[in-house]
């Protein structure tokens, strides 16, 4: 093999990867869905150590899976699991057989769990005979009817009978599990717990998508300063195929990192975790457990301190605020385990946006000005205050508070805010109201629970959608978290029909959770469709990755109130639909071709389609161009013998002669009607130019010579191709089976030509001798009747006419 | 303008379609070309022909994503007026640099050359780079595809060179072992 062939083979790869990896594409995927969110922090953070071992592979491993691109580098990386046949790592999309499908965490699969709930988590793995465990895990059924189900979970498996199936002890399970998933395991409820109240811990992704989240804020944070020490890192590992890991303050002692490079790769996670998630939180890292006053690290690790110890020492993992490892294991909820930032739970007057600074929002002012004001004023709280459930424990701390300590301008915060999700709050009330006022209206919890509600019934007609169509969104060259449902609509081109039924179902599921009550906003589904209930709404490239205007989007389908105004700014053309579209005919009834302009003169052709106007045309039916092919013909006289001489068949064999020759106006505007017409034209020329691509790459060099250099498209037929290249009917079959192959592959469908091989070979299937003919057939000498690739393909195809 | 109604454009043979794609497009054509042909004027002409290329073609092609088109349209001429420069011994761009590296991975010139199926080649390709995490994917088709430096890809994905180089290096061992596996190379000699 040389490096051409790869060079070659390069070329060919998929559309989606050359897109994903477009140069200075921003590589902003933020993830607006909490769950989403989670599950991205999971995996990055579980990758870092490389403690997950994916369940649901269908032979036992015969060693555990190491992350194979380690930590370090972001959300994707993952800890894939070694196809043994293959060597290569096992690909985890729905497309594959659920049995074969690692999943890892299982959240390919099931919707309704915390991921780790389905995992078989290496730590544990370690504890007994890891093959053991992966052959019974694997025994268990996975139930495909409920896969990606929003309300029933596809797996048997838990983390709940891995510990009973194989009597891990609470204690082992402490001593083993790593700093990583604090948040992500309740140790006393896994142990004392029923299994009903453990299923019901793992389906609170609220809680999760907090803890979570800090650890993953905690990962990018340790991804980044392994990123800038790779090499250090790396040649401190014993194991250079698992590195190990290494908690953050341990690595700012070896690699002496100093106080403001710390706050760098703070910082630096804080931006990645936004960037990809949107929203960030983090730890209270206790950067003075590491430093002195002067800067210089005052850090001594002690040598029997584990590596969780350390981690949760620097990060204050909720209680464990001071720096005091005693403190590890009391899980009471008492007064001094202050919550963290981000959602009171201890506030009985005010709704809990009033005492949330949502991660998005403390960007705009830093992570560290952040951290400082909101450490403040709590430690400013007296404990006493979380006794008296009548009266606001925390009343300096809330988020009018902190808008107009940094001096928050309603334009900086709507810049950043998920609309959707901050529904609850009146913006004017916000921005404009006094302090008192704004306290007030925080009291009315109920009502502002509403908006909570309707954004339910929002969410899940999304997850409806989503469900419908997880493989297209699968398939999508970029990463789509966005829950916007016009977006949604216009993306897969959802008829009103079908978006109704999927407002109906997320009604009843509302009506399930929220005691009878069809809470709902009042969608404007008349910006979506026109009158004949297609989608009339077109989106123009800029709603892409920008938040404000996916929120003036949402706002204006969801009527929220205060975005209720149609702001068309972001739509190309509100009229769409029938108007200067055609949704009736086929392409080809509209199109002229290049040869046909070449032939009436670019400038003859301009000026008549110039002239043509559409006053006093009537858009009634979905067709909305007044120009046809059809039109063409009869304006510029255009003989048949044009079509025949210049059609480039099979390519162009939509074109139906005898039809636009011999029949009325009317009866060619119903031919153009009819899909069925043109039902496999498409699929037929898909073949046939697979047919083309498959010789190439079997004959590359041979078809360089007939190929134009500089071109990247055929000139010749099969028929000369297969000429030139000394090709047999047996090879030629074997071809058109390797390109229906790819076809079926690509398209799930492969329609062919009925193609005339006796036109090509004699009786043998190695002769040529009829193709021979039909090449001497001119005995003039004269190149101008020579038979043409073009009527070769032709007659080859049976396009039409050449159907016998 | 949005991709589809620039293809509409093309498609109805409205030249404006031309300029819209110019419009948009050009300068994304132009690094991509400039990266294999590591000079500005050809690259401007490989450009120009891209978009003469996508008005021949469209219709009857009717391409979904028209960047991505337009982008394998621009590779294909600019390799193959690499190619020729390559012959005629002038001076290329990045392709030379990032071939060497494949090259490493492949055998040693005295061991026996298979005959390679390019079509189950790409195939593999695809099913290699599907599986790879996403960062990595794209680490390696910027280099590969796209020709681009180590030091533009660090600056692309916000990673140091140094990671990106043993990415690389890592993703490369990989496909090497993939490719001995599945019959494409009869040694994997690794320098």
């Amino acid at each position: 093999m040389k490096k051409d062939d790869i060079l070659d083979a390069i070329s060919g790869i998929k559309d989606e990867y050359i897109n994903e990896a477009v140069p200075g594409a921003s590589r902003r995927k933020s993830s607006v869905w909490a769950k989403a969110g989670v599950i991205a922090a999971c995996l990055c953070l579980f990758a870092a150590v490389g403690f997950l071992i994916p369940y649901g592979m269908n032979k036992p491993a015969v060693k555990p899976p190491v992350a194979t691109d380690t930590v370090g580098s972001g959300v994707e990386t993952t800890a894939p699991a070694t196809n043994e046949t293959t060597g290569m790592v096992e690909d985890s999309t729905d497309t594959e057989d659920v049995q074969n499908t690692p999943a890892i965490g299982g959240t390919a699969l099931c919707k309704v769990h915390e991921e780790i709930y389905h995992m078989v988590p290496d730590f544990l793995a370690e504890l007994r005979d890891a093959n053991e465990m992966f052959e019974w895990a694997n025994s268990l059924k996975i139930d495909e009817s409920k896969v990606k189900s929003t309300t029933e979970c596809p797996y048997e498996y838990n983390i709940k009978l891995l510990i009973d199936k194989f009597g891990i002890t609470k204690e082992e399970f402490v001593e083993a599990y790593p700093f990583t998933s604090a948040g992500a395991v309740d140790v006393d409820l896994l142990y004392n717990g029923t299994a009903e109240e453990i299923d019901g811990y793992y389906r609170n992704f609220g809680y999760f998508s907090i803890e979570s989240k800090r650890g993953g804020h905690y990962d990018y944070l340790f991804g980044e300063i392994f990123t800038a020490y790779y090499d250090e890192i790396y040649d401190m590992s014993k194991n250079k195929d698992m590195l190990e890991y290494i908690p953050v303050p341990e690595l700012v002692v070896m690699l002496d990192i100093d106080r403001d490079e710390l706050i760098k790769y703070i910082d630096l996670a804080t931006q990645k975790s936004m960037e990809t998630h949107g929203e960030c939180y983090t730890f209270d890292y206790d950067l003075d457990m590491l430093y002195g006053a002067d800067g210089e690290i005052i850090l001594e690790i002690d040598a029997d301190m584990s590596d969780k110890d350390i981690d949760e020492m620097f990060c204050r993992v909720g209680r464990y605020a001071d720096n005091d490892v005693d403190f590890i294991g009391n899980s009471n909820d008492t007064a001094e385990n202050k919550p963290a930032i981000g959602g009171s739970g201890h506030c009985y007057i005010h709704h809990e946006i009033y005492h949330s600074i949502p991660g998005w929002l403390a960007v705009l002012v830093g992570e560290d000005e952040n951290h400082k004001w909101c450490q403040e004023l709590w430690d400013s709280i007296p404990d006493s205050n979380y006794n008296d459930l009548e009266s606001c424990p925390a009343e300096e701390f809330n988020i009018k508070a902190f808008i107009d300590h940094f001096g928050i301008t309603r334009e900086d915060f709507e810049s950043v805010h998920y609309s959707l999700q901050y529904c609850e709050v009146d913006l004017d009330v916000l921005f404009d109201g006094t302090a008192a006022e704004v306290e007030q209206y925080f009291r009315n919890i109920d009502e502002l629970n509403i908006y909570g509600y309707k954004r339910s019934h929002y969410g899940y007609v999304v997850d409806l959608i989503r469900d419908a169509y997880a493989d297209e969104l699968d398939k999508l060259e970029t990463n789509y978290y966005h829950g916007c449902i016009p977006e949604l609509v216009v993306m897969f081109d959802i008829e009103k029909g079908e978006l109704e039924s999927y407002i109906r179902g997320a009604t009843e599921k509302v009506i399930k959770a929220y005691d009878g009550k069809k809470y709902a906003f009042d969608y404007n589904i008349d910006m979506l469709y026109d009158s004949d209930g297609r989608v009339k709404l077109e989106l123009n490239d800029s709603v892409n990755n920008n938040r404000k205007l996916r929120n003036q989007l949402d706002e204006m389908f969801c009527r929220i109130g205060r975005c209720a105004d149609n702001d068309l700014n972001l739509i190309d053309n509100p009229d769409a639909g029938v108007k200067d579209h055609c949704t009736v005919h086929h392409t080809s009834y509209h199109m002229t071709p290049a040869w046909l302009i070449e032939y009436i003169g670019i400038d003859n052709y301009k000026e008549w389609k110039n002239s043509l106007s559409a006053d006093g045309f009537n858009v009634t039916d979905g067709c909305g161009l007044v120009s046809n092919i059809k039109k063409v013909i009869d304006r510029f006289d255009i003989p048949a013998e044009v079509f025949t001489e210049n059609c480039t068949y099979p390519l162009d064999s939509e074109y139906n002669l005898n039809l636009l020759y011999n029949a009325t106006e009317d009866e060619i505007d119903k031919y153009y009607r009819k899909e069925e017409n043109f039902k496999y034209n498409v699929d037929r020329h898909t073949h046939h130019a697979a047919v083309m691509e498959t010789m190439w790459f079997e004959y590359m060099n041979e078809f360089r010579e007939l190929q134009d250099p500089y071109s990247s498209f055929y000139t010749f037929s099969i028929p000369e191709a297969v000429y030139g290249l000394n090709i047999t009917r047996d090879e030629l079959e074997e071809i058109f089976k390797r390109a229906a192959d790819n076809c079926i592959s690509v398209h799930g469908v492969c329609y062919t030509y009925d193609y005339n091989l006796e036109m090509i070979y004699g009786e043998d299937g190695v002769s040529f001798e009829p193709l021979e003919k039909l090449l001497s057939v001119n005995e003039d000498d004269d190149p101008a009747n020579d038979i043409s690739s073009n009527e070769l393909r032709e007659m080859f195809c049976r396009v039409g006419r050449y159907a016998e | 303008m949005i991709d589809s109604k620039i293809v509409d454009m093309l498609w109805s043979r409205d030249e404006g379609g031309i300029s819209e794609c110019e419009k948009k497009y050009k300068k994304y054509c132009m690094k991509i070309a400039y990266r294999i042909l590591g000079d500005l004027q050809d690259s401007e002409e490989c450009t120009s022909d891209t978009f003469l290329a996508a008005w021949n073609t469209i219709p009857p092609k009717r391409p979904e994503n028209l960047k991505t088109y337009l982008a394998k349209l621009t590779r294909n001429l600019s390799l193959n007026r690499y190619k020729t420069y390559t012959a005629e011994k002038r001076g290329g761009g990045a392709v030379d640099t990032s071939m060497e590296e494949i090259e490493a991975c492949l055998p040693s010139r005295d061991s026996t050359e298979a005959v390679v199926d390019s079509v189950v080649l790409t195939d593999l390709l695809d099913r290699f780079l599907a599986e790879l995490p996403k960062e990595t994917r794209i680490m390696f088709v910027q280099r590969y595809w796209y020709f681009m430096s180590v030091k533009g890809i660090a600056e692309d994905l916000y990673l140091t060179e140094s990671k990106v180089k043993i990415t690389l290096m890592r993703t490369r061992k990989k496909l090497a072992e993939l490719l001995e596996k599945e019959g494409f190379m009869r040694t994997a000699e690794w320098r």
